[in-house]
């Protein structure tokens, strides 16, 4: 089962996810990546634009998968993975709609993502969600084996498929355009204290 | 030096502010919403050129790739 609820709330995901997987998840929820996901970051997402505009079939079929934003460090004798922690998922903000035009159903990263991603997992029926920044170490002990399958010259940035047991993450950005980064914060920002241009409807960096 | 407010006091007064400014924005560990955003501000000053205004600023790894500053 793609969604798997747990007896305390958490929600186990596993692709391929369907749609009515993806409505499942909603802003908040904590859950549990499990099986396949496929690293890319930077360079290999640039590739991969550029093989989609050459026509070029892309290394793998995105429909219905998770998409972890990442480039783990080279792995110690008996480790399946060196550090596996999240990149910063704003810098993918580019290139995110296209794969989503093509069915990618899930994205793992660390930090906020810009109105044009927010609305094009609405439109796609997707969902971003964030890993622990900060914890590569402890995300490498939720690997259980990877393989690179793609642009092998990128070195950490190669496309990889990672199998996953039960990496924590929170979703970020569910499909019915939820943000949970605004909405944990908001009880907790205090507008009084704070210059005109950073109070809340403020336009962000990133608007 | 980390714990310790810079000695001069006006240097001292600008990290206060900006820890009480930060700290405002209600950002929390990992973005979940929180009183504890920064730990600590910490703001050392040189002498420059007096055409040249360099200004570094070091965090860690993630908010400030997408921030502004008008100046």
């Amino acid at each position: 089962m793609p969604v798997e609820v747990l007896e305390d709330g958490r929600k186990r995901v596993s692709a391929p996810l369907f749609d009515e997987d993806v409505r499942a998840l909603h802003a908040g929820d904590v859950v549990l990546l499990s099986g396949a996901v496929y690293v890319a970051r930077d360079a290999a997402h640039k590739k991969l634009l550029e093989d989609l505009d050459a026509g070029v079939p892309l290394p793998f079929d995105p429909v219905g998968q998770i998409v972890y934003y990442a480039g783990p460090t080279p792995e110690r004798p008996g480790n399946p993975i060196g550090s596996a922690g999240p990149t910063t998922a704003s810098r993918m903000d580019r290139y995110t709609p296209r794969l989503l035009e093509l069915g990618l159903k899930g994205i793992v990263g660390k930090g906020g993502r810009g109105p044009v991603v927010r609305d094009a997992l609405k439109e796609h029926t997707a969902v971003y969600m964030a890993a622990l920044g900060g914890g590569g170490a402890l995300a490498a002990l939720q690997v259980r084996s990877q393989r690179v399958i793609a642009y092998a010259e990128l070195g950490p940035e190669a496309v990889r498929e990672l199998i996953l047991q039960d990496l924590p993450a929170w979703v970020v950005n569910d499909c019915e355009g939820r943000d949970f980064y605004a909405e944990a914060t908001a009880p907790w920002r205090r507008d009084d204290r704070l210059p005109e241009s950073f109070r809340a409807g403020a336009k962000a960096p990133l608007d | 030096m980390v714990g310790q407010p810079n000695p001069d006091p006006k240097v001292a007064a600008f990290e206060a502010e900006l820890f009480e400014l930060c700290n405002a924005l209600g950002i929390g560990p990992q973005s979940l919403g929180g009183t504890q955003t920064v730990l600590a501000v910490h703001v050392e000053t040189m002498a420059t050129h007096i055409a040249s205004l360099p200004v570094a600023v070091n965090i860690e790894c993630h908010a400030h790739r997408t921030g502004t500053k008008v100046i």
